[in-house]
Parts: C-alpha cells; sequence; structure tokens
C-alpha cells in the first residue's frame, strides 16, 4: 500500500459557521493502481485531492484523520519535510493548464522546475530528461515546445506539458484534478490514452479527481463515489457500473445519457 | 421557403478582423453554410471550440453581420439562453424583475398584477414556486437559475429558442434534470429548438436532427440514429469515437 | 423610485466599524451645516472691534478672529458653503460622469477612444489646477467655483463608470435583456447602472473628499468663497496670520477640514470593504 487515507476530516473555519466539507473519508492507494474520485460540486472530491497533494492552507481550517504516505503523516509533516515532497514524490495536473502555467516562463524551464528544486543534475542531464518527458508525452517537435511560451501552445499541448512538467522527477502519485475538463472531447480522449500509457509504462499511481463519469470508467481501475464531503460508496470499478448498490451512485450513473445504437 | 422551415442559410459566411500585433488577419469562422431549421424540431450544432457554432447562433439571432450569403427567417421572436447561468441573469434584480422585464418590453401592455400572475405561473411551469419571486439570483443554485432563464425565455411565446450549451456548466445530475424540462417545454409548446452543444451523448436522446460542424464548415448532418450508426466523415467518426459512443 | 430604493438598500448592507464612524461623522457635520442654515449663534458677519481676537469663551466657545467676529458661528456657515460646494461638485461630476462614462463603455469603438482620450487629457491634470483654470476663464465666486470644481471632477468618474459599464456589457444577462426587446437606454440605466453602483457609491465619497479638500484650497488662494461670506478654505488663510496670537482663528476650521475629510473616507472605506 503505498499511501493510506485515514478518517480525513476537514472543516473550514473562515466564516461565522465552520464548514465541515470533508467528513471521516477513508482510502487507499496502491502501487500503479488508478483510484477515481468522483462527485458532484460540493462533493469535497478536490479537497480530499487537496489534502493529499499538502496544498491546504494551513490556517483557517482544521484537519483531522492521518494520511500516510511512506509511513508519514501528511497532515502533521513539518512544512520544510513537506516541500521536499511535493513536486517530487507527489505531484499535481490541474483542470486549467492555462493558468497552471507560468506565461512568462518558456516551457523547457517549467518543465525542469522538480528537477532543480529535487535533484542534483548538471544542466545537460537536466535537458536530457526534460526533452524525454517532451517525447514521452508524446508533443512533435519537442525541441520547438522546449523554447516555446505556453500562449504559443493549444490547450491540449499545454496539458501534456503539465504532465511532462508533472512526471519529470517520477513521482510515485499523481494527481490529476479534472485534468480534461477545460478540453475538447477528441483532445480529451488523446489526454486520457496518455496517462493510461504513462500509468503502464511508469508504474506512477494516479488519484483521478472528475465529476465525468464516462470518463472514470475509462480511465480507473477502482472508484470512490462522494457526496457532500463523504463518501457513499467505494470499490472497483466495473462492479460499481454494473451493479451499484446506493441510491446515489445509481442516480449519478443513470444520468450518462445512454446511446443505445442497436436496432 | 418550404412550408415547415423556418429559417434558411443560404451560402452564410461569417468573418472577423483579428488584430495580430500591428496588421490585422482576416479569420473566416463560418464558411459558407447551407442549413435550414424546421419548425417544431430540435436542431443540434455540435462541434468543438473554434468550429463556429456559437456564432452561428448569434448569426441566426442577426447579431453579427454575415460577410455573403443570406439568412431568411420567419422567427417572430427569438430567444436565447446561455451556458454561465452565473453571468446570464443580472445579479442586482430579483427573480420577479428579471421575469417581469419581457412582458414590459412587449408589444401588449400588461397591469402589475396581470404580470406577477404570469411570471407565477411561469415559476410553476419550470419546476420552481413563487416563493423565488422576491430572492435574487445569488442566493440560487446553477440549476435553478437555468430555469430561470428558461422561463424569462418563455414569457413572450418565443418562435425560436437558441440554447447554446445550456447545461455544460452543471452538475451531471442537474443536467438530466435541466434537460428533462426543456423536452417538456418542447413538447407543451411545440418549440423550435436550436440546441448547441459538444456532448454528442446528450444529443443523441435530444435532439431530432444533429449537425456537425468543423472549423466553420458542416461536415456531416442527419438524424441521430443514422448518424452515429454510420457516420461517413472521419471528424464524426472521431467525435464518436473520442466520446466512447463507437 | 427604483433609484433611490436600490441606495438605501446599499445602505442598509453596511454596518462595518468603518462606515458606523464615517456615517456618525458625516451625520454630525451635516445636521451643524442644516443648522447653519436657519440659526447661528452670532451674525456671522456681525463686527465688534471691542472683542477682537478674544480666546474662546463660554460666549464664543471658538473665540473670535481679527474683525471681532464669531468664529462658531463662522465655522458653521463655512460648513454650510462647503458643504453645499462639494455636494453641488460630485453631483455635477458624477452626473456627467455617468453619461459620458455609460455611453464610452456601453457603445465602446471609436466614440469610445475619442472620449477616453479627452478624458485623458484632462485626467493629466489635478482637478484642482483644472478647476483653477475654468474659474480663471469665468471668474472667481461662490457659483462659478462650484461650476469649475464639477466640470474637474468630471473626468475621474467618467472613467470609473466606464471600466464598470465595460466589465458588465458582454455578460449574458445583457445579450438577453437586448433579445427581449430593451432598449439602449434601458440596458444602460435600468440592467447595468444598479450593478456598478456599490463601485460608484465609493467613489462618490472619495469624490466628496477631494472637493472639500479643492473647495478650501480654492478659497485659501482668494479664488473661492468671496467675503464677507464664510468659507473653511478662507478661515484658515486669514487665520494663518494670527497663528501665533489667537491660533483658534485657524485651529477650528482646519480640525473641521480633517473631520470631514476623515468622515467621507471612512465612509468610502465601509462601502468598498462591503462590496
Amino acid at each position: 500500500m503505498l499511501l493510506e487515507i485515514k478518517n480525513l476530516t476537514i472543516e473550514f473555519h473562515d466564516h461565522d459557521r465552520p464548514e465541515r466539507v470533508v467528513e471521516d473519508v477513508s482510502f487507499s492507494l496502491d502501487k500503479g493502481e488508478i483510484l477515481g474520485i468522483v462527485g458532484e460540486s460540493g462533493s469535497g472530491k478536490s479537497m480530499t485531492a487537496l489534502a493529499v497533494a499538502g496544498l491546504l492552507p494551513r490556517k483557517k481550517m482544521e484537519k483531522s484523520g492521518e494520511i500516510l504516505f511512506e509511513e508519514k503523516n501528511l497532515l502533521t509533516l513539518p512544512r520544510h519535510d513537506l516541500r521536499g515532497l511535493q513536486g517530487d514524490e507527489i505531484s499535481v495536473i490541474f483542470q486549467e493548464p492555462m493558468t497552471a502555467l507560468n506565461p512568462t516562463m518558456k516551457i523547457g524551464k517549467q518543465v525542469e522546475e522538480a528537477l532543480l528544486l529535487h535533484r542534483h543534475m548538471t544542466d545537460e542531464e537536466r535537458k536530457a530528461k526534460v526533452m524525454e518527458w517532451l517525447e514521452k508525452v508524446e508533443l512533435d517537435d519537442s525541441e520547438r515546445v522546449y523554447e516555446a511560451y505556453p500562449h504559443e501552445l493549444s490547450g491540449g499541448m499545454r496539458q501534456r506539458v503539465m504532465i511532462a512538467a508533472a512526471m519529470v522527477s517520477d513521482p510515485q502519485i499523481l494527481i490529476a484534478d479534472e485534468p480534461t475538463t477545460a478540453l475538447d472531447v477528441t483532445v480529451q480522449s488523446q489526454i486520457i490514452k496518455l496517462l493510461l500509457k504513462i500509468n503502464k509504462d511508469s508504474g506512477v499511481s494516479i488519484l483521478f479527481i472528475s465529476h465525468d463519469l464516462s470518463l472514470i470508467k475509462q480511465i480507473t481501475h477502482n472508484v470512490i463515489v462522494m457526496q457532500k464531503g463523504r463518501i457513499v460508496e467505494q470499490g472497483d470499478t466495473d462492479e460499481i457500473f454494473l451493479h451499484p448498490k446506493e441510491e446515489y451512485t445509481k442516480k449519478l450513473i443513470s444520468s450518462i445519457p445512454s446511446v443505445d445504437l442497436r436496432k | 421557403m418550404a412550408e415547415d422551415i423556418i429559417v434558411k442559410g443560404t451560402d452564410v459566411t461569417v468573418s472577423f478582423m483579428n488584430k495580430v500585433g500591428n496588421r490585422k488577419e482576416k479569420k473566416t469562422v463560418l464558411d459558407g453554410l447551407d442549413f435550414d431549421v424546421r419548425r417544431g424540431e430540435i436542431l443540434g450544432l455540435a462541434g468543438e471550440s473554434g468550429s463556429g457554432k456559437s456564432t452561428l447562433a448569434k448569426a441566426v439571432l442577426g447579431m453579427v453581420p454575415l460577410e455573403r450569403g443570406k439568412i431568411e427567417s420567419e422567427v417572430t421572436n427569438p430567444q436565447m439562453i446561455f451556458q454561465d447561468p452565473y453571468s446570464s441573469l443580472n445579479p442586482a434584480k430579483t427573480i420577479s424583475w428579471i421575469m417581469q422585464e419581457p412582458l414590459k418590453l412587449g408589444k401588449k401592455k400588461y397591469s402589475s398584477e396581470e404580470r406577477l400572475s404570469k411570471v407565477e405561473e411561469m415559476l410553476c411551469e419550470v419546476g420552481l414556486d413563487a416563493g423565488y419571486m422576491q430572492r435574487k439570483p445569488g442566493e440560487l443554485s446553477g440549476g435553478q437559475r437555468q430555469r430561470i432563464c428558461i422561463g424569462t425565455a418563455l414569457m413572450q411565446a418565443p418562435g425560436l429558442l437558441i440554447a447554446d450549451e445550456p447545461v455544460s456548466a452543471l452538475d451531471v445530475t442537474i443536467q438530466a434534470q435541466v434537460l428533462d424540462l426543456m423536452r417538456e417545454i418542447h413538447r407543451k409548446k411545440k418549440l423550435t429548438i436550436l440546441f448547441i452543444s459538444h456532448d454528442l451523448r446528450t444529443m443523441y436522446n435530444f435532439c431530432d436532427r444533429v449537425m456537425i460542424l468543423q472549423k466553420g464548415k458542416i461536415v456531416e448532418s442527419g438524424k441521430p440514429y443514422d448518424l452515429y450508426r454510420d457516420p461517413k466523415e472521419p471528424y464524426t467518426r472521431l467525435l464518436l469515437e473520442s466520446a466512447g459512443i463507437i | 423610485m427604483a433609484f433611490i430604493k436600490s441606495i438605501k438598500k446599499i445602505f442598509n448592507k453596511y454596518h462595518g466599524f468603518n462606515f458606523n464612524a464615517g456615517l456618525v461623522i458625516t451625520g454630525l457635520i451635516f445636521i451643524i451645516a442644516l443648522v447653519g442654515c436657519f440659526y447661528t449663534p452670532y451674525e456671522p458677519t456681525a463686527m465688534n472691534v471691542s472683542i477682537r481676537n478674544t480666546a474662546p469663551s463660554l460666549a464664543h466657545i471658538f473665540g473670535c478672529d481679527d474683525s471681532g467676529r464669531d468664529v462658531f458661528s463662522r465655522v458653521m456657515e463655512g460648513i454650510r458653503n462647503t458643504f453645499f460646494i462639494s455636494t453641488m461638485t460630485v453631483l455635477i461630476g458624477s452626473g456627467f460622469g455617468i453619461i459620458l462614462g455609460a455611453a464610452a463603455g456601453y457603445y465602446g469603438g471609436k466614440f469610445d477612444e475619442i472620449l477616453m482620450r479627452i478624458n485623458d487629457a484632462l485626467f493629466a491634470f489635478p482637478s484642482v489646477l483644472l478647476a483653477l483654470v475654468i474659474v480663471s476663464l469665468l471668474g472667481p465666486g461662490f457659483l462659478n467655483v462650484t461650476v469649475a470644481l464639477g466640470i474637474a471632477f468630471i473626468p475621474s468618474f467618467a472613467r470609473i463608470v466606464r471600466s464598470g459599464f465595460k466589465s458588465q456589457v458582454n455578460m449574458d444577462y445583457v445579450q438577453s435583456a437586448r433579445l427581449m426587446g430593451a432598449g439602449d437606454l434601458r440596458i444602460i440605466f435600468v440592467h447595468i447602472l444598479p450593478n456598478i453602483l456599490p463601485v460608484l457609491m465609493s467613489s462618490v465619497m472619495i469624490g466628496f473628499n477631494n472637493a472639500v479638500l479643492a473647495e478650501a484650497g480654492l478659497s485659501y488662494l482668494g479664488i473661492g468663497v468671496q467675503p464677507p461670506r464664510a468659507s473653511l478654505g478662507l478661515m484658515l488663510k486669514d487665520g494663518q496670520a494670527l497663528l501665533a496670537t489667537a491660533p483658534w482663528n485657524a485651529l477650528f476650521p482646519g480640525m473641521v477640514i480633517v473631520l470631514m475629510v476623515l468622515g467621507f473616507a471612512l465612509l468610502s472605506e465601509g462601502i468598498s470593504e462591503a462590496s
């Protein structure tokens, strides 16, 4: 078991009344597993992902429970040690590839950032590693992309760059928070195929957050269904899609428009 | 025009001038489209970003100038609902005010009692109730706002309803509810709907006819069943594959 | 009226410390100005050589000036005049500013370009300097100062309203109002304007501030309110020479200016905090 979350509860304290956004969530992520978290807005799926990534603010919120990674509890880990893990062992890709990339920095520099922070490498080694990943994410003309600025690339290419930047330090966990929501359908399916390939080749575990059940069905091995901060149901993806136990899961699945092409 | 055709476009071409640095560049958004909209149908307009589907809607409404071609329309009072239910309702006004506005602007004059009772009636019709009248859009959820948008568009019996990605900003379970509402209204009022979307799955059950756009051109059109079962063009096939349909 | 109602609603919305403190201070000064219209303890222009430059006492709580006039009565009249001028200034400035800014922001294009370039040109001068130029054209005096300051304040309001309109004009609700058949005027004033009122209110308060200071400045230079009428700036100027011997002549008008500015600044802060 690579990552284990035990009784995670997150409460916001920035308003008059405390607001519980995640309540008593427990799950685990194995090596090489693609685990999906699916839910509607306000389900707490992104909060859970941010907590695992260590990206939640320290003030104005109360967190309890445990997030265990390599026998360390990420919730109580000193800031410095957490920084050591972020972008090295645990990487994140976000929904909006335009704002996730720095518009004034060349792609190559942005992709090598994680190596600069976490690895002792010569410039040549770093560049070689970056080029290797730019090619692995199937960007044609990777030399040009290396020297390009984010606005010169299309949305799909930017998301590939984000994946390269996240994977360049060979992390053990990749957290993908709605990575394809802002993209066109054709590009979306390419990115999904790419993530599947990377998972197979490098064995990275992926925590895949989405509101889109058909994507979850395509890509994940196991799935967690969340609603209003709580886990409704979790288990093997195919099993849950075929035999959902909870009302809410059934409702979610039935809201995917069916396309029946048999006569 | 044939009897049941209410909008007919011939060779519709729309271009915008784009400023690229100092020079101006012409960008053709719609490129010689021939299409028609038939009375009482739900016509789906599918395409990815940049396909020109929203521009086509604006052209039908006469909101963008045509460079070439013409659009003949016998539609009276066309209305539109938008993707983002957060910007399509005036945040400073109450629901009652927003829904009365079309009645105030129409040719026929109503007393304020008549207007209020019509608003109440319409709120029921879109699945809400009179309790919402004094609320402001900020207090409503996305799905409720979209219902208000639909209700407001229906206040003055529109001849055509253009729905530009009306459910893509909503949660999946809410999407299904809003689509059900639109379907019901379509049936009850024999309303013609131009449904713009990137989601081919939704269109399959919702639309009578689907038109697929790519880079300002119509790739293929037809009944969803025929089109999805036997796509003639590679681009249609690609879209269907990407959506996991075939 | 709908407009007044929505302003009322805006006031109901605010109850922070800044807003309340500002409301108390400006309210107090406003009441003094109002009372000053009907009653002052002494005639503000009545001179009495026997009590020249007497220190504050029970009979003359702010003391008497160089001509034996009651300073408190003159401060009351000064507040009244300053209040009137700054209110008119803000009304003229925001009124024309709203019309020009709304038109520029709503219609955009060439019209916007031209209007905003003129605006920029005017904006390049400090508004007091601009008012100075206009006063020198119109000649000094109570009304002329009001008009001059009003004109000088138009650009800043026009700019704020324009940027507000620019951000709203492409919102879907404006499109749908257009589809319903609402005319431009209706869309501008009924649909869009209420949405930029919070921003506008806050800048109106800052405008009051600047107007108070500008009026005091102009009167101090002797081209504003003309003697024997009283104005806070004028009193400051007259009192300055006597600062060592009879400091109350300058001290009290100065304090009132500070209080007025503080009050409006707090109000403006309170409004922008809540929105």
